[in-house]
C-alpha cells in the first residue's frame, strides 16, 4: 500500500496528510486535465508571440507612414490608404487544369505589380521612379507582416475558441519558423526604407561589376542590358534596373535577348543568391545546372523554354545566405561572397567557351541599393 | 546598434531562493531531527531531493541563458576609380552602389560607393562538426 514509507501509513502528521493529498491532486489533476494543461502552456507561448508579432507589425507600419511622408511628399494623410494597401491580397489562378497557368498567372502577377505601383504613386506623388520602387517594397514587407500576424491571431482564436488541442499544437510547433519568417521581413522594412542593398541582391551585385564602365540599355520592363568582354568572349550582363528595389523581369529580358542576337550564345550562367543548409557558412559560393531563380516559378519557366528552344546549356552560380540574410541589408559575407562568385564565373567561362564565343550572364535578384 | 537581451525577471529569482529555503528546511528537519527515522522524515527528504534537483535545473537554466549583444554597423566603402584609394564611413540615406560622390582625397579622381554591408560584431559559436 506504502507507496513511500509514511504514505497511508498509520503514523501520519498533519504534515503527512497535506503533502500526501497534494501529492494525488497533482496526479489527478494531470489524469484528467494534462491536455488542457498542456494546451493552456502552448496558449500562453503562442500568446507572447502574437504580441511580439503585432509589435513587428504596427512598427513596420509607423516605419511605412513615416517614410511615405518623407519621401513621398503626399498633401493629404497617407495612414488611411497605408491601412487599406496591408489588407490587399492575391488570388492565384485555378490549378485543376494546369495546362497554361504559368501565362495565367504571369499576367496575374503583371496586373498585381501594375497596380501596386500606381497605388503606390498615388500615395506618394512626390517620389521619383526609384524611390517609388523602394516604397513599393517596404509596404509589401509591411503587408506580409501583417498577414503573418492575421493568420497567426486566427488560428490562435480559432484553437481557442473549438478547444481544438490539434490547431493549437500545430501552430505551436510552426511557431519557430513562422517568427523566423517575421523576423527577415523586420530587417528588410529598415533595407527598404533606407535604400540600402539586401542580401538578394548578390547577383544584380555581380552584374553591376561586370558592368563597371560599360554601356548599357533597357532591354524589357525593369530589365538592362550590357556588354563586356571576359577573357576574349563577348558577354551579355542582364540584371533589374536599380537602384530602385526592383527584381525585374529576367525570363522576359532573356527572351528578348536571345531572339535579338545573330550569333547563338554558348552558355547562360545565372548568378543568384541561394538558401543555405542550416551550418552552411554565409557568402560561400556552389555551381550547378539549370535556372537559378526564385518567385513563383513562372520567370524560371520561361528561361527552361528558351534555353530549350535554342539548345543553350544553363549554368547556375549561387551565393550561400539565410531567409533571413536574404531580405535584410546585404553582410559583409555575401559582398564577399560575390566577390568569389565573380572568380566562379569566369572558371566557368573559361572551361566551358572558346574565345571570340558568346556568353549571357543573368544577375537574379533585388536591385534595391545597385545601379547599373 | 541592437542587442539581444534576455528577460530575466526578479520573480523567477525570488522564487528560486524561496525554494532552496523550502528545501534546507525539508531536508534540516529529516536529516537533524533527535528522533529516529519517521516515515514523515523520509517523505521531506524525498521531497529536499526533489528540490535539489529543481534548483540545480533552475540554475543551469540561468547559466545557459548569457545575453549575447549583438552590435550591426551599416558600412559603405567608397573607393576611387583611378588611384583604388579606398575609404570607409557610415552608410548614409541615398548612398546606392556605384554613386559617385565627390573627388578622391588622394589622387581627385571620381570616388565612387564600391560596396554597401552591414558588419556584425558577435563572436559566433563554431560548430564542432
Amino acid at each position: 500500500m506504502a507507496i513511500f514509507p509514511g504514505l497511508f501509513g498509520e503514523e501520519t502528521s498533519i504534515f503527512s496528510w497535506i503533502i500526501q493529498i497534494v501529492f494525488l491532486a497533482v496526479i489527478l489533476a494531470y489524469f484528467f486535465y494534462g491536455q488542457r494543461i498542456q494546451m493552456a502552456m502552448w496558449s500562453r507561448d503562442i500568446e507572447r508571440s502574437l504580441y511580439k508579432l503585432k509589435f513587428m507589425k504596427d512598427k513596420a507600419r509607423e516605419t511605412s507612414i513615416k517614410t511615405v511622408k518623407e519621401l513621398g511628399k503626399p498633401p493629404v494623410d497617407p495612414s488611411p490608404r497605408i491601412d487599406q494597401f496591408l489588407e490587399r491580397f492575391f488570388i492565384e489562378p485555378v490549378s485543376m487544369d494546369p495546362s497554361g497557368i504559368v501565362w495565367k498567372f504571369d499576367h496575374l502577377l503583371d496586373v498585381r505589380d501594375l497596380s501596386m505601383k500606381d497605388e503606390v504613386r498615388r500615395i506618394a506623388p512626390e517620389a521619383d521612379d526609384s524611390t517609388l520602387n523602394n516604397l513599393e517594397n517596404l509596404l509589401e514587407a509591411a503587408m506580409d507582416l501583417n498577414l503573418i500576424y492575421r493568420i497567426v491571431k486566427h488560428y490562435y482564436l480559432f484553437g481557442k475558441r473549438t478547444k481544438s488541442y490539434i490547431i493549437i499544437a500545430q501552430l505551436h510547433m510552426l511557431l519557430p519558423i513562422i517568427m523566423e519568417s517575421a523576423a527577415a521581413y523586420e530587417g528588410a522594412i529598415q533595407a527598404f526604407s533606407t535604400g540600402q542593398p539586401i542580401g538578394d541582391g548578390a547577383g544584380p551585385l555581380l552584374a553591376n561589376k561586370l558592368l563597371r564602365g560599360k554601356e548599357f540599355k533597357k532591354i524589357e520592363k525593369d530589365m538592362i542590358v550590357g556588354e563586356t568582354e571576359i577573357e576574349g568572349r563577348k558577354v551579355y550582363v542582364l540584371k533589374a534596373e536599380g537602384p530602385g528595389g526592383n527584381v525585374g523581369k529576367p525570363g522576359d529580358a532573356l527572351t528578348i535577348l536571345l531572339n535579338s542576337l545573330n550569333q547563338r550564345p554558348s552558355l547562360v550562367i545565372m548568378v543568384d543568391a541561394a538558401l543555405k543548409f542550416e551550418g552552411e557558412n554565409t557568402g560561400d559560393v556552389a555551381e550547378g545546372i539549370g535556372a537559378a531563380i526564385g518567385g513563383v516559378g513562372t520567370e524560371r519557366f520561361k528561361i527552361e523554354e528558351v534555353a530549350y528552344k535554342y539548345k543553350i546549356p544553363l549554368f547556375a552560380v549561387v551565393i550561400k545566405e539565410s531567409l533571413k540574410e536574404a531580405i535584410a541589408p546585404m553582410k559583409k559575407e555575401i559582398y564577399e561572397g560575390v566577390e568569389k562568385a565573380i572568380e566562379r564565373v569566369k572558371r566557368i567561362i573559361r572551361e566551358n567557351t572558346k574565345e571570340g564565343e558568346t556568353v549571357i550572364i543573368a544577375g537574379i535578384g533585388n536591385t534595391i541599393g545597385i545601379a547599373q | 546598434m541592437e542587442e539581444k537581451k534576455e528577460a530575466r525577471s526578479p520573480m523567477n529569482l525570488l522564487l528560486l531562493i524561496l525554494l532552496i529555503i523550502f528545501v534546507f528546511m525539508l531536508l534540516g528537519r529529516s536529516l537533524f531531527s533527535n528522533a529516529q527515522m519517521q516515515p514523515e522524515n523520509s517523505t521531506m527528504m524525498f521531497l529536499g531531493f526533489l528540490g535539489i534537483l529543481l534548483i540545480v535545473f533552475a540554475l543551469l537554466r540561468l547559466l545557459i541563458r548569457v545575453p549575447t549583444p549583438t552590435q550591426k554597423i551599416t558600412l559603405t566603402v567608397l573607393q576611387c576609380t583611378k588611384c583604388a584609394f579606398k575609404s570607409i564611413r557610415n552608410f548614409q540615406v541615398g548612398d546606392y552602389i556605384p554613386k559617385i560622390v565627390g573627388n578622391c582625397p588622394s589622387c581627385g579622381g571620381p570616388f565612387q560607393i564600391e560596396a554597401i554591408y552591414v558588419e556584425e560584431k558577435t563572436q559566433k559559436r563554431k560548430i564542432p562538426f
